[in-house]
């Protein structure tokens, strides 16, 4: 039994330089780890399905069935945010600022509990990254299904001339 | 059964389970980040994970599917293919219990089947490998057979 588990080290060794080789070269390779700052997870496919509109993010929020989080740094959410959106900034919390994601995590129910409301974070648009980290943080506590991503950010939301809070967090 | 249904037995499944594998694999190494979402949305491997688990194992597969084809390391291509359906099928278990409602992953984005027939589906490729260790065995056994004493006094005659 030991000889033969032994034998399938042969392989999946080859295996593994077969897909290292073919992963460097594809047109569609990937980085075998995510990137620090930055999960292939909430990006392409991921981060389509979870998309949400500026105009779509208002009607959640007018009915009551959206939580909203601005991701972006502390100086852009003073001079300006979406109304009731709560302050988490994704850099600071990857950095290892836990306690940061504390008065939304008090806000929220249990992942189960939480649906038909929708978690939706947001940051500076398409190029920043500070929502995913967010959004990376609260899948990670079990909260997928309900999140999504205001992918144009800050931007589409004062280009639809939607309501603007201002001050501290 | 006689040696040479044995043969064909374990020719015919090491081939269509072949062909199986190393189609699926093909669909997942062309999408790799389609892949990585598919593992994600399981909700069992950690996030770091993810993308080593959506570059290594279909090369895996490819390559286990290839030893099959042309008949060597069939017992652990085999083997390894066996152990990757029962990690599958306890996956897909797991989101039934859980209530996870997704997506097998199993064939890229052309795999949208309910989770019972993954289910069914992945116990049947079980079968099948188990099939070609037991048949790849038995061809063995046959042809290691001592023949009649009769015919070992005939030939040193």
């Amino acid at each position: 039994m030991v000889r033969f588990i032994g034998r399938m080290v042969a392989p999946c060794a080859v295996a593994g330089a077969v897909a290292s080789g073919a992963n460097a070269v594809s047109p569609v390779g990937i980085s075998w780890f995510p990137r620090q700052g930055k999960s292939i997870v909430t990006d392409k496919a991921l981060l389509q399905a979870a998309s949400i509109g500026a105009i779509e993010v208002d009607a959640l929020v007018n009915a009551g069935l959206a939580i909203v989080v601005d991701a972006r740094t502390t100086d852009l959410y003073v001079e300006g945010h979406v109304p009731g959106a709560i302050h988490v900034p994704g850099q600071e919390l990857f950095e290892g600022a836990v306690e940061l994601a504390e008065p939304l995590l008090i806000m929220l129910p249990d992942p189960e509990a939480l649906p038909p409301t929708q978690v939706v974070v947001y940051c500076e648009g398409a190029t920043c990254s500070d929502s995913l980290l967010v959004f990376d943080y609260l899948s990670e506590l079990g909260y997928r299904r309900s999140l999504r991503v205001m992918l144009d950010g800050w931007p589409a939301w004062e280009a639809a001339g939607l309501p603007v809070e201002e001050g501290q967090p | 059964m006689s040696q040479c249904r044995w043969v064909w037995t374990w020719r015919v499944l090491r081939w269509a389970l072949a062909v199986v594998f190393v189609a699926a694999a093909v669909l997942k190494i062309m999408a790799p980040p389609q892949f990585v979402v598919d593992i994600f949305n399981y909700q069992l491997l950690p996030l770091w994970s993810l993308h080593a688990m959506a570059i290594y194992l279909p090369w895996l597969e490819v390559i286990c599917g290839v030893a099959l084809l042309i008949g060597r390391w069939t017992e652990e291509a085999s083997a390894i293919l066996g152990a990757m359906l029962i990690v599958y099928i306890v996956a897909i278990a797991s989101t039934m219990v859980r209530g996870i409602s997704l997506d097998c992953g199993c064939f890229g984005k052309y795999d949208t089947g309910s989770a019972t027939v993954v289910l069914i589906r992945d116990v049947v490729f079980l079968m099948m490998a188990v099939g070609i260790v037991v048949a790849n065995r038995r061809r063995r056994v046959t042809t290691d057979v001592e023949p009649p004493a009769a015919e070992i006094e005939l030939a040193v005659g």
